[in-house]
């Protein structure tokens, strides 16, 4: 049956359709594109994306090889840091020549203060102790007193190899480390699970 | 520049498809076209023109068609924009007999009868998208009708094939 040109050709095109997948494909095909263009960075901002992420990494590393150094000297830093606070010779908070006595004053630390085998009871008295920190970490200070008046400034401290490094455990047999700072030698070493620290 | 909408896809196939007489042509154009156009972060003032545009472009690349064509270019006039598509307006045909003679066709004369019958361009807007002077559209559009109604009469002779 004839009809006029335009509505055959009309006709005919009407029939000529993408299929349902081919149209969602290409509806998902466009969504990908825009997405990508729309993430895609002017070269500026590569590049300024580009210096940030170098002085980061530069940054890190110097951060890391700093860690590394503060961990390696991290003996001296702690025997600094006990050397200072045994100089400054803050008031004792609990006063008492008993050891469980002071161990039960700490109620807000992570550990019980405990004896040490390197500590020799019998030629140290006992005064007290107090709240302190080594490296940002709660300890305990105990403070002793040996026969000839000298003080000795003893801590405890829970260790951690990630924070402390590696300090010579007693329980394996090594010696403790001794450093020196401000003129005050420091012995140091892990025992009980605790870093333990006491000038000489 | 936004996404096209399905239906504006399908006009878009439809009008590779007046181009390339191929399926499977027509959408890889049209998946081509895509991706031009959605590379444009500013929209076209006519995003569906644009689109057609770049379709063209993409199957002339393809064809290299409109070097074979060595057609003379008229000018404008004011009879050519008056008479516009009359020509074909008249032309009885059948769906059948449409279906022979569209394979003897060439590619910018479907394509013509495509946005003619399709899309509703006139004359003047035919120009416009093929970017030629309407001079040079009217006379096609006439060679087309001579063409067509040679083709039709081969066909009821039943020796097109």
């Amino acid at each position: 049956m004839k009809d006029s040109l335009k509505n055959s050709i009309q006709k005919k095109f009407e029939n000529e359709l993408l299929s349902n997948e081919q149209l969602d494909s290409l509806m998902q095909a466009q969504d990908k594109l825009l997405h990508q263009r729309d993430t895609t960075t002017k070269p500026v901002i590569r590049y300024a994306s580009f210096f940030s992420l170098a002085a980061v990494v530069v940054f890190s590393c110097f951060l890391l090889f700093n860690k590394l150094e503060i961990r390696k000297d991290m003996p001296f830093a702690i025997a600094s840091e006990v050397a200072h606070n045994h100089y400054k010779l803050k008031p004792l908070e609990v006063e008492s020549s008993v050891l469980n006595e002071v161990s039960q004053y700490f109620t807000k630390l992570d550990f019980k203060p405990v004896s040490s085998a390197v500590i020799d009871p019998q030629q140290l008295t006992l005064l007290g102790a107090r709240y302190c920190s080594l490296q940002g970490i709660t300890a305990a200070q105990i403070r002793y007193q040996t026969e000839d008046g000298k003080l000795v400034t003893f801590y405890e401290v829970p260790y951690d190899e990630n924070i402390y490094s590696a300090f010579p455990m007693i329980s394996k047999g090594e010696e403790p480390v001794v450093s020196y700072a401000n003129g005050v030698g420091v012995k140091m070493w892990v025992e009980k699970g605790l870093l333990m620290a006491v000038t000489l | 520049m936004t996404h096209f909408d399905k239906d504006e896809l399908q006009l878009l196939y439809q009008y590779g498809l007046s181009l390339s007489s191929n399926k499977d042509l027509a959408y890889d154009l049209l998946q081509s076209t895509l991706e031009r156009c959605l590379r444009l972060k500013e929209q076209p003032d006519k995003p569906m023109a644009y689109a057609r545009t770049i379709l063209r472009n993409l199957f002339i690349d393809h064809h290299r068609y409109l070097t074979k064509v060595n057609e003379e270019v008229y000018e404008d006039d004011v009879v050519s924009l008056h008479i516009g598509m009359q020509p074909l307006e008249d032309m009885m045909i059948d769906r059948d007999e449409l279906d022979k003679i569209w394979a003897f066709l060439k590619p910018f004369e479907t394509e013509v009868l495509y946005l003619w019958a399709v899309e509703g361009y006139s004359l003047e807007e035919v120009a416009k998208q093929l970017n030629i002077p309407k001079g040079t559209a009217l006379a096609r559009v006439h060679r087309l009708r001579s063409k067509l109604k040679n083709l039709l009469h081969h066909s009821q002779q039943g020796d097109t094939a």
